[in-house]
């Protein structure tokens, strides 16, 4: 047997690489399969959640009704506590709070890097592979893992179902590919899609280009997190709005929030389940950041919050 | 202890009481440590005749058991036995206690059992201790778990879903955290399945 020298060795090298990446396309497409059957069918189950000692069981549905989406979730213990989003927007019932409304933004899905025109941004800060096969609420499941690259974002393990591509189960995992974050369907009712399409937001054939509001600059963001929405919304101060940022790498995304006038927050780092947020005065202001990724990242993410004016006088 | 209680005590040992006669004897014996004494006599003397074997082991063993239970009801012991009651109480659907509407009944059925198989020592009217079974009569007191480690059994107790932050301070961040869902989730991929941390989170 004639011996593999370097150029047999650098061509099977490519081929397993061809290989990863045939694989990786055909995962990222059963993802891309899965969004869209979150949106057009319609189902009911039961979830169950699972963060640490944490555990509560859901009733979750998706109805569409004249081509409308609403989707609604139900805690099945401990107090009530509950989400239902329409058209409207969402509004949450959680426990010793106020009920949460929260308009549904006007964004299309254009204004973010899906998975359509960013295989190639995505494959930047994640690796996205086949996992195998799992039985998850009685149903046989593809198993698709994104494994980040970096320690700045979670990982994800999605159990696909084989027949819909609808998910029945959804791990968040840390840099130790250890699940943070669990959430898994014990019993699903698929109902079918419904006979009007469903709306996904408003058309836009323009992309839009993003910047901060005046006054503010985003410097050294986590690689790969960039602006990709702006808007506005109420704040404590009734007088000015609070300026809401969101950041994303085409699946993790960060929101900072910025107040205006002597608005009480956050000063420091807080955690809920895989959530971390960190908050801190910047030039006289109240600045916020959330989102579903290492404490590290939102850390980082505040850091490079600056203030125009603050930074023009140095 | 006269001689008509040996004679029915005889005849509960044999087998030959009337109906409710043996239910009255043994109320009389656990009164009684005469009527106790006898009660193993008769018992020893049976065994004797049938040719079976005696275990020393198993003399006075009520009394022994009496005692332990009352050595046993250290002042946690009987906070924990306060606590169920309680908890027996508050799950009969009164008010403070949210239940959906399809698992009252089942937490009323759950709370029978407990009751029916619960034994939990009661102080009756002599002073001596009697093991019976528990009873919920009486509206739940004022909550007042401190020191017992079973906070958290409680539902609904105020508690910051947010870690290291204030409760006032915890609200605003579900807002932020809300609106933060609201605005990635027009991404698409993961649609509305991550609010179940929203809604799942603050509970044990």
């Amino acid at each position: 047997m004639a011996a593999v020298g370097s150029s047999g060795a650098a061509e099977a090298s490519d081929d397993t690489a061809t290989a990863a990446a045939a694989s990786g396309a055909g995962a990222v497409e059963r993802l891309q399969q899965m969004s869209d059957a979150l949106n057009r069918l319609q189902y009911e189950g039961t979830l169950v959640y699972l963060h640490g000692d944490q555990l509560a069981a859901l009733r979750i549905a998706h109805h569409v009704d004249n081509g409308v989406s609403q989707e609604s979730l139900l805690a099945l213990n401990g107090p009530i506590r509950a989400v239902a989003r329409t058209e409207r927007g969402v509004t949450c019932v959680l426990p010793d709070a106020h009920p949460i409304m929260v308009e549904r933004k006007g964004v299309t899905r254009k204004l973010f890097r899906n998975f359509d025109g960013a295989l190639d941004h995505l494959d930047e800060h994640y690796l996205v592979h086949p996992l195998g096969s799992s039985r998850v609420a009685g149903r046989d499941s593809s198993v698709i893992g994104i494994i980040p690259r970096d320690r700045l974002r979670y990982g994800y393990r999605f159990y696909l179902d084989q027949a819909t591509s609808l998910p029945l189960k959804i791990d968040l995992m840390d840099g130790e590919a250890q699940p943070i974050e669990q959430v898994m369907f014990t019993d699903i009712t698929v109902l079918g899609e419904s006979s009007a399409p469903v709306a996904v937001g408003p058309d836009s054939e323009e992309v839009v280009p993003v910047t901060p509001p005046a006054g503010w600059l985003l410097r050294q963001m986590p690689a790969g997190f960039d602006l990709v929405m702006y808007d506005q919304e109420a704040g404590s101060d009734p007088v000015s709005p609070m300026h809401h940022l969101l950041l994303s790498d085409g699946l993790a995304s960060v929101s900072i929030y910025i107040e205006d006038g002597e608005a009480s927050g956050l000063d420091g780092p807080a955690r809920m389940g895989a959530a971390n947020a960190v908050g801190a005065r910047v030039d006289g202001h109240q600045v916020t950041v959330v989102g579903e990724v290492p404490a590290a990242t939102v850390e980082a993410v505040l850091h490079g919050v600056h203030s125009a004016t603050s930074t023009a006088q140095h | 202890m006269t001689h008509e209680q040996r004679q029915r005590l005889s005849a509960v040992a044999d087998d030959a009481a009337g109906p409710g006669q043996a239910h009255t004897m043994l109320a009389e014996v656990e009164q009684s440590p005469a009527l106790r004494g006898c009660w193993e006599r008769y018992h020893l003397i049976g065994n004797v005749l049938r040719g079976e074997p005696i275990n020393g082991e198993y003399r006075a063993i009520a009394d022994r058991v009496r005692m332990v239970i009352e050595h046993e009801r250290r002042p946690e012991v009987q906070g924990f036995v306060d606590h169920v009651r309680r908890w027996l109480a508050r799950m009969d659907g009164r008010p403070g206690l949210l239940l959906p509407a399809y698992g009252g009944a089942a937490a009323a059925a759950l709370a029978l059992g407990i009751v029916s198989f619960g034994l939990i020592p009661q102080t009756d009217r002599g002073g001596s201790t009697t093991v019976g079974l528990a009873s919920v009569d009486e509206p739940a007191p004022a909550d007042d778990l401190s020191g017992l480690g079973l906070a958290s059994l409680t539902d609904g107790a105020p508690r910051s879903r947010w870690q290291a932050t204030s409760p006032a301070l915890s609200s605003k961040l579900d807002r932020m955290l809300v609106g933060h869902r609201e605005s990635a989730s027009a991404s698409g991929i993961k649609g509305f399945i991550p609010y179940a941390a929203v809604v799942g989170n603050g509970v044990r």
